[in-house]
């Protein structure tokens, strides 16, 4: 079995975000691999370990972006494609998706996962483009994820539950944080993904044209500041008067 | 007049609250067409056009139910062909995130995500999207037409302007390549909790200024029943925004505490 993993490097959650002038998000700072793909990548060596077969992570981002998927393959995949370009920088979802698309192509894998949003952009646009440009169906915030034969079984997260949905591979799954618990790069898996393939292909390589942006941002604002609350010390009253000031508010 | 598209996302027969919610701002931005799709789709319609929505497409195919996106897509890009919108507007749900990611790659319009609001512009249409949590806010133009915008869950106050939409079937033909995504159960887990974006009012606080403490002395004040939740941080690596549930003595006692009273 063949398993594309989608990952993307995103900015530190713990570290502070930086805004560049043109709005996009500074990435010279702390990067990391998106702890989101880490399930992902995480559920795919879990299915290769009992199916067989290959762990392919594909990724688009600067050269640096790398490091995330050398993590990747530190934690036991395969291989690795980056698709860096500097037509791509501040692409949106769906220049992304076409981009990831025309790679994972051409890599005919039988399960393609990717997690159900990232951590900066959180559009979680990109998995249901690219199942469309991909010509897959989608089964999408998965938890569990059982394989026999070319049966795909997902239960998919919902508001109330869990939905039981099936599939035929090829399909395109996203997947939610609750999927599996990632492991930690063994010193061993660290040393092997030195030695591990990462190809490096431009949009030339794989035959899009950027073209013309599907959105742009016009504009970047702080949200309105929260105005000043009242501090209330806790004498012993606290709770009282809370209620109060609810009381008063109508709140309650 | 802006032709503007309202997505009514259904669920076994019943309508997502979001889409009466969007009807509050779309119908201030044009002529709005509700699409409502699989069981219960009609009354659905007939429910968004009090609300203000003037046309209504509805088709109750069970397909609609039994398979994810891929037949709503189908059929939304069908009607796209033959009456193309200026601005279709999904609730950002499950459901409908599934339809519209693929919808914008099949027209090829991209499409605007996790939208707090939207509004006519330059003869356009930006909306406005938060980023990390909330602490900023950016103004999205969409440069492609139709627009594609996806609006979270009570960014809007839902209210009822009397009109009635005028329904229509939307005829449909799902082939049956579009058949894949099968939806075989659809469990609900008991859970008497209410979901937090459901709540009337939310108390939270740190461990030391004990919220708990405030929430039983609400229910004990008859005000309505009470839940307790809990976050914790499951691992340092994480970010912050992917939490674990937790359980501990003193919020089971909250919960007994409130069975009781609610």
């Amino acid at each position: 079995m063949k398993i594309v993993v989608t990952v993307k490097q995103v900015p530190d959650p713990n570290s502070s975000h930086v805004l560049e002038p043109d709005n996009t998000l500074g990435r010279d700072k702390e990067v990391v691999l998106d702890p989101g793909d880490e399930c992902g990548i995480e559920e795919g060596l879990q299915l290769k370990e009992v199916h067989g077969g290959e762990v392919v992570l594909v990724s688009m981002g600067p050269e640096r972006a790398k490091d995330a998927i050398r993590k990747g393959l530190s934690m036991g995949a395969d291989r690795g494609i980056l698709i860096t370009d500097e037509g791509l920088s501040g692409a949106d979802a769906y220049l992304t998706a076409r981009a990831l698309a025309a790679a994972i192509k051409a890599e005919q894998a039988d399960l393609v996962i990717c997690g159900t949003e990232s951590y900066d952009g959180s559009t979680g646009m990109v998995p249901p483009m690219l199942a469309e440009l991909l010509g897959l169906p989608q089964l999408t915030f998965a938890k569990k994820v059982e394989i026999d034969g070319s049966t795909v079984k997902v239960n998919r997260q919902t508001a109330d539950g869990h939905m039981v949905l099936e599939a035929t591979t090829p399909v395109l799954i996203t997947v939610t944080a609750a999927i599996a618990e990632p492991r930690y790069a063994s010193l061993k898996g660290i040393m092997a993904a030195r030695s591990k393939e990462v190809k490096q292909l431009s949009l030339g390589d794989l035959g899009v044209e950027a073209g013309e942006r599907a959105e742009t941002i016009e504009a970047m604002a702080d949200a309105e500041a929260r105005k000043a609350g009242a501090l209330i010390e806790d004498d012993g009253t606290a709770v009282d008067q809370i209620v109060k000031f609810l009381a008063d508010a109508k709140v309650i | 007049m802006a032709k503007v598209w309202v997505f009514g996302e259904m669920s076994e027969g019943k309508l997502n609250a979001t889409a009466a919610e969007i009807m509050a701002r779309a119908r201030e931005l044009g002529d709005v067409t509700v699409i409502t799709l699989g069981a219960g789709a009609k009354a659905a319609a007939a429910l968004l056009g009090k609300h203000g929505a003037k046309n209504a497409f509805v088709n109750e195919d069970p397909a609609f139910d039994e398979f994810l996106a891929e037949p709503a897509t189908d059929a939304l890009a069908g009607l796209h062909e033959k009456e193309p919108p200026d601005l279709i507007l999904f609730s950002f749900t499950s459901d409908s995130r599934d339809i519209a990611g693929r919808l914008g790659a099949r027209l090829g319009v991209g499409l605007i995500s996790n939208a707090s609001d939207v509004g006519a512009k330059d003869g356009g249409f930006t909306a406005k999207v938060p980023y990390f949590g909330g602490a900023k806010v950016a103004s999205v133009r969409a440069n492609a037409k139709p627009a594609i915008v996806l609006i979270r869950p009570k960014s809007f106050e839902a209210s009822e302007t009397g009109g009635a939409a005028e329904v229509k079937e939307l005829t449909v033909s799902i082939p049956g390549g579009s058949k894949r995504a099968r939806v075989l159960e659809r469990v609900v887990e008991a859970s008497e909790k209410v979901k937090l974006e459901d709540a009337k009012v939310v108390i939270s606080g740190g461990w030391r200024s004990s919220p708990e403490r405030l929430a039983v002395r609400w229910v004990q004040a008859g005000r309505s029943s009470t839940q307790a939740g809990c976050r914790t941080r499951c691992r340092s690596d994480r970010p912050a925004n992917q939490y674990a549930p937790a359980s501990t003595s003193r919020l089971a006692s909250l919960v007994r505490c409130s069975t009781r009273w609610g």
